[in-house]
C-alpha cells in the first residue's frame, strides 16, 4: 500500500469517526427536543452547531478520501508530493478543530468554517488530474462545497454590514454545499463505486458521471431558489420555480435508475458496498422528492427544508460508508465481510426512522398551528412521542455506523498493518 | 455533448446568480428588523430555535411564529417563566425588535421559505455587527448581561416569583437582599452573592453557583448586573 493510498483510507477513516460523532450530535439534539433533560438542553446550546459541523467536515473528508481513490485508480503510481502532503495535514487540522471549537463552545467556532473551506479547497485542487471524467465532476462538486463554506465570509469582508448581500449569499453558500457541492461529488464518487462492484464498464460509469451530476446540480439550483425568491421575488420567478419542482425528485430518479442498472449487474463481490450504494440512491431519492415539494407553494409549509437536507447528508454518508468497505475489501482488510449487514441495517433503520418521526413531528405541529391555532409551545406535548422515536432512530443509526467503525478498526486493511509494522 | 455536467452545471449557477440579482434589489429589512436579526444572534436564540430551519433543533422554529401566535401572545412567551430560562432577561426594546424581526420574515410568502444553515446564517448576520449596547443604562446593560455568557444567571435564576430553577427566583431580590447578611447593604450583599457565593447560602439551597464569576466577568459587567439587580423591587 502506498502512501497516497493510505492517506485515503486515512481520510475515510477520520470521515468516519467524525460522522459517529455527527450522529452522536444529532442523537443529543433530539435528546434535547423530548424536553425530558433541560439541564442538558441549556449546557449544549450548539449541538445543532456542532452535529452540522461533524457532518459536514466528515463528508467532505470522506470525500476528498473517495477522490483520492479515483484519482489512485487512474494512475496507481501517483506519489504524494510534499505539498500535497501539507495539505492533507491543513485538512486534518481543520477538520479536527471546527468541530472542536463548536464542542468547547468556542466563540470563534463558526469563523473556523473558513479554514475548513481553504483546506479542502487546497487539498482538491492537489489531487492530480486523472484521465477519467468522473473526477472532473469530483472537482467540480469540492469547489463549489469548499465555496459555500467560503462564500459567508468572503461576503461579510467585501461588503460588510450590508444585511441582504449575507442573507442572499448564506443561501447561495448554503445551496453550493449543501445541495449541489456534496451530492455531486457524492454521485461521483457513487459511480466509480458502482464500475467496482458491478460489471457495468467504466465508459458507461463515466457518462453517467457525467449526466447525472449535471442533473443534480440543477436539481441542486432548484433546491435552492425557493430559499432565494423568500428575499421578495416576481410572481413570474415564483410560477417557474413550482413549475421546476419536478427537477430534484426527477434528477435524483435517474441516479437510482442507474444505480439499480449497477446493482443488478454487481459481480460476485462479497463487500457489502452493493446495500450502501442502494442506501445512498434511496436516501437521495427520498431528499429529492421532499426538497421538490417545497418549490410547490401548496407544500411548502409542509415539508421541512431540514428534512431533505438530512437526507441528501445521510445519503452521501452512505456512499462515503460504501467507498470504505469498498477499499477495506479491495486492500484485504476483512471488515468488509462478515456480520457487515447488522450495522447496515441499524443505519437503514435508524435514519428512515428519526426522519419519519421528525417530518410526522413537523406535520403534525404545522397542521395543528394552521388548523386548530395551537401554537408549537402548546402541541409539544403531543408530539414528545415522535421525538423520542427520532431520538431512538438516531440511537440506531449511531450504534451502527460504531459497530461499522469497530469492524474496520479492529481490522482494518491488511495491508495497512504490514505498512505500520515495518 | 463534449460535457453535459459542464452544460448543466454552468446552467445551475446561471439560474442561481440570476434569482439573487433578481431578488437582491427587491429585498428590504426594516431599521428595527435588522436590530432584531442582531439580537437574535447576541442573544443565541439560534441555539434552541430553527429559523427557516437555521440553527436551532431544540424548540420550535419560529418563522411563522406570527401567524400561529398573537403578538401579546409572543410577548408572553419572551417572558413566559415555564419556558426556558433564556427568555427572561430581554429588554422591553429588545423584544420589540425581535417581534419586527418576526414579522418581516412573515411577510415574506409562505411558499419560499429560506434554508440558510446555522452556518450560513450566523456568518451572515455576524455581518451586522454587534447590537449598540452604548447608549443602555447600567441597569439596562446588566439585564442583557443577566442571560449572556459568561453569567449565564437567566439559565439558573427565574426572574419571576416563586420560580425555581436551580438557584432561588430573583424577583423581588433588591428588597430581600439588605435582610440577608446583617451588616451589609442589598448592594454590598447582591455583589458578595455574585462573586463569592459559598460565604452565604440561601437556606434550602446547595453551593451551586460558579466560584469563578469574579474572573470571568469584568468589573463593569459585576457593577451592571448589581444595578440591574437593585431595579427588581
Ligand atoms: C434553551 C433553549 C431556548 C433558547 C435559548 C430560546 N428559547 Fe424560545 N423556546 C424554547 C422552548 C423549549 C419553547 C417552547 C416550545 C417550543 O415552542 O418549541 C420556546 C418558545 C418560544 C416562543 C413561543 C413559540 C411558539 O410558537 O409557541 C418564542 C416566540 C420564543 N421561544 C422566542 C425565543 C427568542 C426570541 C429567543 C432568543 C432571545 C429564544 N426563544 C431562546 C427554548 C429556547
Ligand atoms: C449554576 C446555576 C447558577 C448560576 C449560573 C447563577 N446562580 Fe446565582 N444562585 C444559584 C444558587 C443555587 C443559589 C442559592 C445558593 C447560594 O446562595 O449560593 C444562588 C444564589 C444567588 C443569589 C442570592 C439570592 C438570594 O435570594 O439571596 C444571587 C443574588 C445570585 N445567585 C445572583 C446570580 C447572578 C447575578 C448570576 C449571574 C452572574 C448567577 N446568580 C448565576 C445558582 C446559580
Amino acid at each position: 500500500m502506498t502512501r497516497a493510498e493510505r492517506a485515503a483510507v486515512h481520510l475515510l477513516a477520520l470521515a468516519l469517526a467524525l460522522l459517529i460523532g455527527g450522529a452522536a450530535a444529532s442523537a443529543l439534539t433530539a435528546v434535547e427536543r423530548t424536553g425530558t433533560a433541560p439541564l442538558l438542553a441549556l449546557s449544549l446550546p450548539s449541538a445543532a452547531g456542532l452535529a452540522s459541523t461533524l457532518l459536514t467536515c466528515g463528508l467532505l473528508s470522506g470525500l476528498l478520501g473517495g477522490g483520492l481513490l479515483i484519482a489512485l485508480d487512474d494512475c496507481p503510481a501517483w506519489r504524494l508530493s510534499p505539498a500535497q502532503i501539507g495539505a492533507m495535514r491543513l485538512w486534518w487540522a481543520a477538520a479536527l478543530a471546527s468541530p472542536a471549537a463548536w464542542l468547547l463552545d468556542l466563540p470563534f467556532a463558526s469563523a473556523l468554517t473558513v479554514w475548513v473551506g481553504i483546506a479542502a479547497l487546497i487539498l482538491t485542487a492537489l489531487v492530480p488530474s486523472a484521465l477519467r471524467r468522473g473526477l472532473a465532476v469530483w472537482r467540480a462538486g469540492m469547489a463549489l462545497a469548499g465555496i459555500g463554506l467560503l462564500l459567508p465570509a468572503l461576503l461579510a469582508a467585501i461588503l460588510p454590514g450590508d444585511v441582504f448581500t449575507a442573507l442572499i449569499g448564506g443561501v447561495i453558500a448554503d445551496g453550493l454545499r449543501v445541495s449541489i457541492g456534496i451530492p455531486v461529488a457524492a454521485v461521483a464518487l457513487m459511480f466509480w463505486l458502482m464500475h467496482r462492484f458491478s460489471t457495468v464498464t467504466p465508459v458507461w460509469a463515466a457518462r453517467g458521471t457525467r449526466t447525472c451530476g449535471g442533473l443534480i446540480a440543477l436539481a441542486g439550483a432548484w433546491l435552492t431558489l425557493p430559499g432565494l425568491a423568500a428575499f421578495g421575488a416576481p410572481n413570474w420567478m415564483r410560477t417557474l420555480i413550482g413549475v421546476g419542482g419536478f427537477i430534484p425528485p426527477l434528477a435524483w430518479a435517474v441516479v437510482a435508475a442507474h444505480t439499480y442498472a449497477a446493482l443488478v449487474r454487481s459481480g460476485m463481490t462479497t463487500a457489502r458496498t452493493t446495500h450502501w450504494t442502494a442506501l445512498a440512491a434511496l436516501l437521495f431519492l427520498l431528499g429529492g422528492l421532499t426538497g421538490g415539494l417545497r418549490a410547490l407553494p401548496e407544500f411548502a409549509a409542509w415539508t421541512a427544508p431540514a428534512l431533505s437536507n438530512t437526507l441528501m447528508m445521510w445519503g452521501a454518508a452512505a456512499v462515503m460508508i460504501g467507498a470504505l468497505n469498498q477499499t477495506s475489501a479491495a486492500f484485504g482488510g476483512r471488515a468488509a465481510r462478515g456480520g457487515a449487514l447488522a450495522p447496515f441495517w441499524l443505519v437503514t433503520g435508524g435514519v428512515l426512522i428519526a426522519v419519519w418521526a421528525l417530518s410526522m413531528a413537523y406535520a403534525a405541529q404545522t397542521a395543528l398551528a394552521l388548523g386548530a391555532g395551537v401554537g408549537l409551545a402548546g402541541s409539544a406535548g403531543l408530539i414528545a412521542p415522535l421525538r423520542s422515536l427520532a431520538l431512538v432512530g438516531w440511537m440506531a443509526a449511531v450504534f451502527g455506523v460504531s459497530w461499522f467503525g469497530v469492524g474496520f478498526w479492529r481490522r482494518p486493511p491488511a495491508a495497512l498493518i504490514e505498512a505500520e509494522q515495518e | 455533448m463534449r460535457s453535459v455536467f459542464t452544460s448543466l452545471l454552468a446552467l445551475a449557477l446561471m439560474v442561481l446568480i440570476a434569482a439573487a440579482l433578481i431578488v437582491h434589489p427587491r429585498a428590504e429589512l426594516s431599521a428595527q428588523a435588522s436590530l432584531g436579526f442582531a439580537v437574535w444572534r447576541a442573544q443565541g436564540c439560534a441555539g434552541c430555535h430553527a429559523l427557516f430551519d437555521a440553527g436551532g433543533g431544540v424548540a420550535s422554529d419560529l418563522a411563522g411564529v406570527t401567524r400561529r401566535r398573537t403578538i401579546e401572545n409572543i410577548r408572553a412567551a419572551l417572558r413566559d417563566p415555564a419556558l426556558p430560562p433564556h427568555h427572561a432577561g430581554l429588554t422591553v426594546s429588545e423584544i420589540d425588535d425581535l417581534i419586527a424581526l418576526f414579522r418581516w420574515l412573515d411577510a415574506q410568502p409562505l411558499s419560499a421559505r429560506p434554508t440558510p444553515t446555522a452556518l450560513a446564517f450566523a456568518a451572515a448576520v455576524a455581518s451586522t455587527g454587534a447590537p449598540p449596547t452604548a447608549a443602555l443604562t447600567p441597569a439596562e446593560r446588566g439585564r442583557a448581561e443577566f442571560s449572556r455568557a459568561p453569567g449565564n444567571c437567566a439559565s439558573c435564576h427565574s426572574l419571576a416569583p416563586d420560580v425555581v430553577i436551580v438557584g432561588p427566583s430573583l424577583a423581588g431580590i433588591a428588597s430581600r437582599a439588605a435582610e440577608r447578611v446583617p451588616g451589609q447593604t442589598a448592594a454590598v450583599y447582591l455583589r458578595n452573592a455574585i462573586l463569592y457565593p459559598s460565604d452565604y447560602l440561601v437556606p434550602g439551597y446547595a453551593d451551586l453557583m460558579a466560584k469563578n464569576l469574579g474572573a470571568a466577568l469584568t468589573v463593569d459587567q459585576v457593577d451592571d448586573l448589581v444595578a440591574f439587580l437593585l431595579t427588581l423591587e
